[in-house]
């Protein structure tokens, strides 16, 4: 077993072949046995790390991703794909996809990884400049010289991918 | 959103790159000073060249410093141009040639471009011009007709050459004296889709006198109606090669005089097969012959081609009997791939006979989830391609 303290300071136990998923509990217990001292995760809270888990304790049988040689073609890379659960699981509030985001970005879940940030793109797509940033909460602080840049910018990425 | 950090904004825009979608990639680069910063090289990362009205932009944009460090894959397609129309297609590689080299990209595809009067005659004049993209490792023809001059200027332009693709292209006038520009070519993997019948395997001997034998691993021969599969079996067969992905149409893998226990020898080093047609006797046999069964991986049944001669097929649930899926105990998957996605009004069962079959004759197998039936793109090219898929 594996137990970890996250940021607020709460402690999950989980069996090896789950932790070990997180590249970052695995190196930091060395692949041995049980860990007796909790690992310290300061920078996931507890409502982050519970979906962490989740996620992990869903996909803990799964075969480990092939290598992929450079050069292999789209549809051989994706053979797993997002299934059903994948995307149920992802669908949360904007602040939690962040978070988890972050968390599997600092945990090393490349899988998790993967997954949120499809997520950002999938709500990304057909959407304004405009309606992204309202989206977001992002505020775009453009200057006039740089909005007539982006223009001209658009204009030419338009005229060499049309 | 502004506070992720920026390799992760990094990785959203390269995900909201692959989906080929200009728009939404334009709309990343005005959305704030981070997100611009990390989609302007991603929004030029695929240069696409269609017609004559963008050689000015095209020039303009070459001109930016950055842009050489962007361009990872350049496209030129002319599809619809006849060769008297083509000379716009010189301008770009004058273009290319003025402004580069550009040491990024990777990757070129050549849709429709056709044979020069220029070119044709001064193929070392090509060469020169390709020389701006000697960091080449991806080349992609499609639909054109290429003579061996040129083919022999892309043998000896692009040094680093690992994936070659020639889809749907008349081959033939390759002609029979193809000249061996560079026998360092060392390919990783090759795709030769033929459905015209028209083909030369003249280019198979080639790569098989080049370093290629040693190095190809992923192996995609497609001759739908292709007479010539028994010269194919001459080249597939042929001791040396270490191929461990190999993809075979349907008429090459039903006839039974290909697969014998010789050629199944050649294939000691196979991980994944991939048949594009459903199981049939001979290679149901085939898989019994495979002398490493400890290695195989992956076996694939493609069942989306819309142009696989049904009608020829021998096919009876005694070759499902013989798939000898027990022979191989590291095997993965099992997989029924059919191309597209199933109209939710399709009449029919949603999984397909063969594999609700198969699951039955296996059922260990099956417990282990071994089996899958999914949809997957083909070819990810645009155009022509897709109406031909669904003819």
């Amino acid at each position: 077993m594996v137990t970890v303290v996250v940021s607020d300071g709460v402690t999950f136990t989980m069996e090896q072949d789950v932790a070990f998923q997180c590249g970052l509990i695995a190196d930091f217990a060395g692949g041995g046995g049980d860990q007796e001292e909790p690992i310290p995760i300061q920078a996931v809270n507890s409502t982050v790390m519970r979906k962490v888990i989740e996620y992990c304790e869903h996909h803990r049988n799964d075969p480990p991703q092939p290598e992929v040689p450079e050069g292999t073609p789209l549809e051989r890379k994706d053979r797993r794909g997002r299934d059903a659960w994948d995307k149920q699981f992802i669908q949360v509030e904007q602040e939690l996809l962040f978070e988890i985001i972050l968390a599997a970005n600092y945990l090393n879940i490349k899988p998790l990884l993967d997954l949120g940030c499809s997520q950002v793109a999938e709500m990304m797509k057909g959407k304004t400049p405009a309606e992204i940033q309202q989206m977001f909460n992002i505020v775009n602080g453009f200057t006039a010289d740089e909005e007539a840049q982006n223009g001209e910018g658009e204009e030419k990425a338009r005229n060499l991918n049309s | 959103m502004s506070s992720l950090p920026p390799e992760l904004v990094l990785m959203i825009v390269g995900i909201v790159a692959d989906s080929n979608v200009t728009s939404d990639l334009l709309a990343c680069t005005s959305t704030c000073r981070q997100w611009n910063a990390a989609s302007r090289p991603v929004i030029f990362r695929h240069i696409t060249i269609k017609s004559e009205r963008q050689l000015q932009p095209l020039a303009e944009c070459l001109k930016e410093p950055n842009m050489k460090s962007w361009i990872c894959h350049f496209r030129i397609d002319a599809r619809g141009y006849r060769r008297s129309q083509q000379s716009w297609v010189l301008q770009v590689f004058d273009i290319l040639h003025t402004y580069g080299p550009f040491p990024r990209i990777q990757k070129l595809d050549l849709f429709g471009v056709y044979e020069t009067p220029d070119y044709g005659t001064h193929p070392d004049l090509f060469t020169t011009k390709l020389a701006s993209l000697s960091s080449v490792t991806s080349l992609r023809i499609l639909e054109t007709a290429l003579p061996h001059t040129l083919l022999r200027s892309y043998a000896s332009s692009f040094p680093h050459l690992e994936h070659l693709d020639i889809l749907r292209s008349k081959t033939s006038i390759f002609g029979i004296y193809m000249p061996i520009e560079n026998p360092d070519l060392a390919l990783k993997s090759f795709k030769f889709v033929d459905d015209h019948g028209e083909t030369d395997t003249e280019i198979l001997r080639w790569i098989s006198t080049t370093k290629s034998k040693e190095t190809l691993q992923a192996l995609d021969i497609d001759y739908s109606i292709s007479r010539h599969r028994l010269r194919v079996h001459r080249f597939i067969t042929s001791p040396g090669f270490h191929i461990t992905d190999l993809n075979l149409s349907s008429n090459v893998v039903n006839d039974d005089r290909i697969w014998t226990p010789q050629s199944a020898s050649v294939f000691s080093a196979l991980r994944t097969i991939t048949f594009q047609t459903i199981p049939t006797s001979p290679s149901s046999k085939f898989l019994g012959l495979l002398p490493s069964p400890e290695l195989l991986r992956s076996i694939r049944y493609e069942t989306r081609r819309k142009h696989i001669l049904v009608t020829s097929v021998w096919f009876s649930a005694r070759c499902l009997e013989e798939v000898p899926l027990d022979r191989f105990p590291n095997l993965e998957e099992v997989v029924f791939d059919e191309g597209r996605e199933r109209r939710e009004d399709s009449e029919g069962p949603k999984i397909p006979f063969w594999m609700t079959r198969l699951q039955k004759l296996h059922p260990e197998l099956d417990k282990k989830g071994l089996f899958r039936h999914v949809y997957s793109p083909r070819y990810e090219i645009p155009g022509s391609w897709d109406r031909w898929e669904r003819e």
